[in-house]
Formats: structure tokens, sequence, C-alpha cells
């Protein structure tokens, strides 16, 4: 469904995407991790066609996204961004008949079509009773579940979701990702969803992608993926792996102070701060 | 059979959300007729409301016989009304122009002066002023004709030099037009100074004003005003959508750069006309959508048309005080703009201030 090739692409001077293959099948929930500045926002835009590859290809659907046009880009894949904008004013059905632009000519107006695939999308992610909300009454769960019906508005094939819930508290973290990922497992969308908490896109995710310096790194399950010697190697972290109590899924925790109360980093000492009696901070 | 229905019922939610934007905008038109009713009526010359209805009918053909000094005829038909057209028309092409650029930079601060056509139209029209072309053409002045060159001028200056390979940063092209601006502004202030005997037509002309209207000036700028209502007001839904964000926007389908090139060449050229037949009304395109978007709501597909009304209206009332006021004098209109317009906004700014619009 979604098909990325050998895929480089960035800015003039310096390529952030170097070869970058992963494959995305319909109804499967990827999770898109990495450091920061790996290029995983580089990554959503080279498939929404908000940059232009260099080289290589992105296959939507089984058409390469440079041969759509940006209508046909947006009837195939759908962006839920981290902070997703709601600008006041506008209710939220008003909010999600947006998500019908690449359906609407550019002169027209929305029609019964239109109103009839935002009420599924609505109902689909538990918002159609805010409908006639205005959005900046909304709670930040909320609003990620009308953003959420705006890309479902769009009909996709594919939708990427780009750190969906970090600035979201932990119940609709949860919930968001839940919704995503049954949503796109039951409507049969290839879900690819950048995030950086470990823990959650091994809960939530059939396959966990890893990024790194550009290049996917490693692609598998959850258990293939999450293992404490790779994620030490690419956060510079040394981390426990534990195995979650009733799903069975990896829970990947940081290696806490030792003992003597300093932390571990990757073999490195790093220096420890310690307040003196007269509050004075030192380090060693 | 359930399908159906819901169907239908949908149909109708739609025909519905239609008709509610429209809903205003018939209010609003009737205001405007009602202003300019009102504007004909009221001057310097006390002619009897009934003959000023005849005199009107009479001009359009009907079989009326003028009963009335040919002198009033000459008022209503040659000095009021084109002035009250040509109120009208500046002020729905400022307020419809500023409502765009507002949603094309999606900044509040944006009017139809930021790219440069203000201070390149005051260059141009100071040029011809000071020069002695300004009486070669005895009534036909060649004075909007250097104001719509230099206003066109500085604005496809402003955009070139903004431009980056096919995309034009928005912060860049705002910055490109306050230093075009700046240029056009010192060199005004210059050939001011310079040309200390011509200050005080230049300065009038500046502060903008109907009191030159004339049915020239009114054929001038209509097919400006109207092409660009015409090709703007259909882009209503494509500019709530660049409300997100461009890069939401484009994932959204929209061809952000070609969109914005369109709306703002052609905003772009129907303010450069009205400021051309009127000189530099100040106010008006700042502040007109922002009292339309605390009315009635930030949806472009409302907010452009009832801009427009609400500009005509507004900027009739103001010339009509600035006619009516001092008499036998008149008072620039752009000051009687600022001196209406400035409290009544910011009453309404403090009234909503609990919404979230401007949080």
């Amino acid at each position: 469904m979604l098909r990325v090739r050998d895929l480089w692409a960035g800015y003039p001077e310096r390529a952030v995407l170097r070869g970058v293959d992963l494959t995305v099948e319909a109804g499967e929930v990827v999770a898109l991790i990495g450091p920061n500045g790996c290029g995983k926002t580089t990554l959503m835009r080279a498939v929404t066609g908000v940059i232009r590859p260099e080289r290589g290809e992105v296959g939507l659907a089984g058409e390469d996204v440079r041969s759509l046009s940006t209508r046909e880009r947006a009837r195939r894949v759908a962006v839920v961004p981290q902070a997703a904008p709601l600008p006041a004013g506008f209710s939220a059905l008003e909010q999600v008949l947006l998500g019908r632009t690449p359906y609407i000519g550019l002169l027209a107006s929305e029609g019964s079509d239109d109103l009839a695939a935002t009420r599924r999308a609505m109902l689909a992610t538990d918002c159609w009773s805010l409908a006639e909300r205005p959005v900046e009454e909304l709670s930040g769960g909320e609003r990620q579940r009308v953003v959420l019906a705006r890309a479902l508005a769009q009909e996709p094939r594919v939708l990427l979701l780009d750190e969906p819930t970090s600035h979201l508290d932990l119940g609709h973290q949860v919930r968001t990702l839940q919704l995503a990922a049954d949503l796109g497992r039951r409507l049969g969308l290839a879900v690819l969803a950048a995030m950086h908490d470990l823990t959650l896109a091994s809960l939530f995710a059939d396959r966990i992608a890893f990024m790194e310096e550009g290049r996917i790194g490693l692609v598998g399950t959850p258990e293939e993926v999450l293992r404490p010697e790779v994620i030490e190697r690419v956060y510079g972290l040394p981390v426990t792996v534990l195995r979650h109590p009733t799903s069975g899924r990896p829970v990947v925790l940081p290696a806490g102070p030792t003992v003597d109360g300093r932390a571990r980093t990757n073999g490195r000492r790093r220096p420890a701060a310690r307040t003196t009696p007269d509050g004075r901070v030192e380090v060693e | 059979m359930l399908g159906v229905l819901r169907r239908r019922r949908l149909a109708a939610e739609a025909v519905k959300l239609r008709a509610a934007e429209l809903r205003p905008l018939a209010l609003g038109l009737a205001v405007v007729a009602l202003t300019a009713g009102f504007a004909l009526l009221w001057g310097a010359a006390d002619i009897p409301p009934q003959t000023v209805g005849r005199i009107l009918l009479q001009r359009i053909g009907l079989p009326i016989e003028a009963d009335w000094p040919s002198s009033w005829g000459a008022i209503v038909w040659e000095v009021r009304l084109p002035r009250v057209l040509l109120a009208g028309l500046v002020g729905a092409t400022l307020a419809y122009t500023g409502a765009t650029y507002q949603g094309v930079f999606r900044n509040p601060l944006a009017e139809p002066y930021l790219l440069g056509v203000a201070a390149g139209a005051g260059l141009g029209a100071t040029i011809v002023i000071i020069s002695p072309l300004a009486y070669s053409f005895g009534p036909l002045s060649p004075v909007p004709a250097a104001a719509f060159v230099g206003a066109i001028t500085a604005v496809a200056a402003t955009y070139l030099l903004a431009r980056d390979g096919a995309v034009v940063p928005i912060t860049t092209l705002i910055l490109a037009g306050v230093a075009i601006g700046s240029i056009a502004t010192a060199a005004i202030s210059y050939l001011m100074l310079a040309n200390s005997d011509r200050a005080l037509p230049l300065l009038s002309w500046l502060l903008g004003g109907f009191n030159t209207a004339s049915w020239p000036r009114v054929w001038l700028l209509l097919p400006y005003a109207a092409i660009g209502a015409l090709v703007i007001l259909p882009f209503g839904r494509t500019l709530n959508v660049l409300q997100l964000n461009e890069e939401q926007a484009r994932q959204l389908g929209v061809n952000v750069e070609a969109v914005k090139l369109t709306l703002l060449v052609v905003a772009s050229l129907a303010t450069a006309a009205a400021v051309a037949v009127s000189g530099i009304i100040g106010f008006v395109g700042l502040v007109v959508p922002h009292v339309t978007r605390l009315l009635w709501g930030p949806d472009h597909r409302r907010l452009l048309p009832l801009s427009a009304v609400l500009g005509a209206s507004f900027l009739i009332l103001a010339d009509l005080l600035a006619r009516t006021v001092a008499p036998p004098h008149e008072i620039p209109v752009g000051i009687i703009t600022a001196l209406v317009g400035a409290p009544f906004f910011l009453y309404l700014l403090r009234r909503q201030r609990r919404s979230t619009l401007y949080a």
C-alpha cells in the first residue's frame, strides 16, 4: 500500500533521507521510531509530496507520488501532524469538512456525499456528538479526534501520524493511538506513525521501523526490534527491556541512576552533580 | 430505504449550510442601499428628497419632466452619485482585498497596502503632481494612471524580490513589502520637500478622498473591482483550508503557491485601481475585515462578501461625514475613517475579548 524504495530526499545542501526502504501493507500499523533529527518528519513530508524526492520511489496504492497531482495525492494519503492547527471560530463539523477538499472542485462547495463521508469519519472517531461545538472549546483529546476525523474524511489509503500524541496526557495518548490503530486495521489503511515513546510503539504497532541517520536501520516486530543492545546503540542510552505483564509485548525502561547516584551512559561516565551541605552545586 | 432517507437529510443539511452563508449578505446589501440613498439625499445644496429621486429616474431614461433647476440635476447626477458610487466601490474593494491579504498571510496585521501598493501609488502620483504634466491634460488628470503604474511596479518588485525559486515565503514577502514601501516613502518625502510649492495638493492626494470623484473614475475602478471580486470570492473555501497552515493545506490537496499567486495578483490589481482613483485611504482595509470577523465569524465564504458590503457602507458614510460636518470645508476621509472606525473597533474588541478568535 505504501512502498518506499531507496528514497533520497532532503534539503539542497544536505540529504536527510539516505536510501529509505519501507513497506506498510493495508491494515498494518507500523511505528517509526528513532532519535531526533534522524529524518522521520522528512520521510512523512516526502511521502505526502511536500518535498520532492531526489532519488528513489514512493508508491501510494500503486502510483508513484511524483506522478500524482496535489489533489490525487491528498485522496491517497492523509496526515495527522504533531500540533495540528484548528483555527478558532469554526465548528468541529466545519473543520472535518475541510478534509473533503481533495474531492471538491476549487470553486465548488460541499455536497451531500461530502457530508456523508464527514459524518462517517466523525462517527468512527467518536466525535460526531461534538459536531456543532466550536473547536476552541474542545479539550486536547477531543481536538485530536477531530483532526483524526479530518484525515479520515479524506478517505485515504495511507494514514501518516507524525508524533500525534506527544502533547497529550497518558490517557489521551493511549486512547488516540488505540483508536488510530483500530481504525487502520478495520478500514484497511496502511498506518505509519512516527513516535518517540518506545513502549507505546510496542503496544500498538504490528511492526516497528527503526530509523537511524536517514535510513531504516532495522524493521520487524516489537520483539525483534526492541532489544537493549539496539536501543543502546541508537540512543546512546542503556535500557532494560521487560515483558508487559498482560500483552507480553516488550516494555522499554531507561536504566536509572546506579546505586551510587551516578547516571550510566553508554560506558562513558557523565559527571555527577551533587549538592554540598552549604547549598552549592558541585560537579565532579 | 433508511440510507435513502439519510442521504436526503444530508442533502437538506448541505442546502442549509449554503443558505446560512447568504443570510447576512442580503442584510448587508440592504444596508449598502440604505446608506447610499441617504448619502445621495444629503449635501450642501438643499434639494428635496422627491426631487433627488425624480432626477435619478429621469437620468436613467424614464419620461419625467425636468421641473428643477439644471444645477440640481448636475449636482445629483455629476457630483453626488459618482461620489457615492466611488466611495462604495473603493470601500468594498479595500475591505475584500484586506480580508484576502489577511487570509493569505494568516496575519491579522495584513492589509491591502502591505506589499507596497500605497507607497508605490503615492510615488507615482507625486512624480506627476510635481511635474508640469499635472496640468497638460486638461480635465483628464494623469494622476490616477501614474498612481496605478506606481502601485503595480511596487508590488511586482516586492514579489520578485521575495521569490525563492518556485516558492514565495510569506515572511520574506512581508519584509520585502516593508522595504519597498520605505524606499518609495523616502522618495515621496524628498520630492515633497524639494517641491514645497506643490506640497498641499500632494498631501491632499496622499490623504485620500472623494472630492475629485467623477464618472470616468467610477468606470476606471469598476472593472478591476468587479473582476477582483469575481475571482476572489469563489476562493472562500480554499482560504479556509489555508488557515490551517501551508503544509496542511498542501496535504489536503490545495496547490498553495498557485492559489497564493492568483489571489495576491488579483487583490493587488484591485487595490492599485482603488488607490489610483481615491488616494491612500487608511484603516478600511485593515479594520473592516476584523469587524466582519468579530460580527459573523472567520469563515471566508461569508467573510469576503460581507467585508465588501460592510466596507462599502462604511466608506459611503465616512465620506458623507467628511463633506458635511464642517461646511464649507471638507475633512480628508481618512481622518474620519480612523476617528469613527477605531473607537467602534476597540469597542468590539473589548466586548469579544473572551472569544478566542484572537487568542
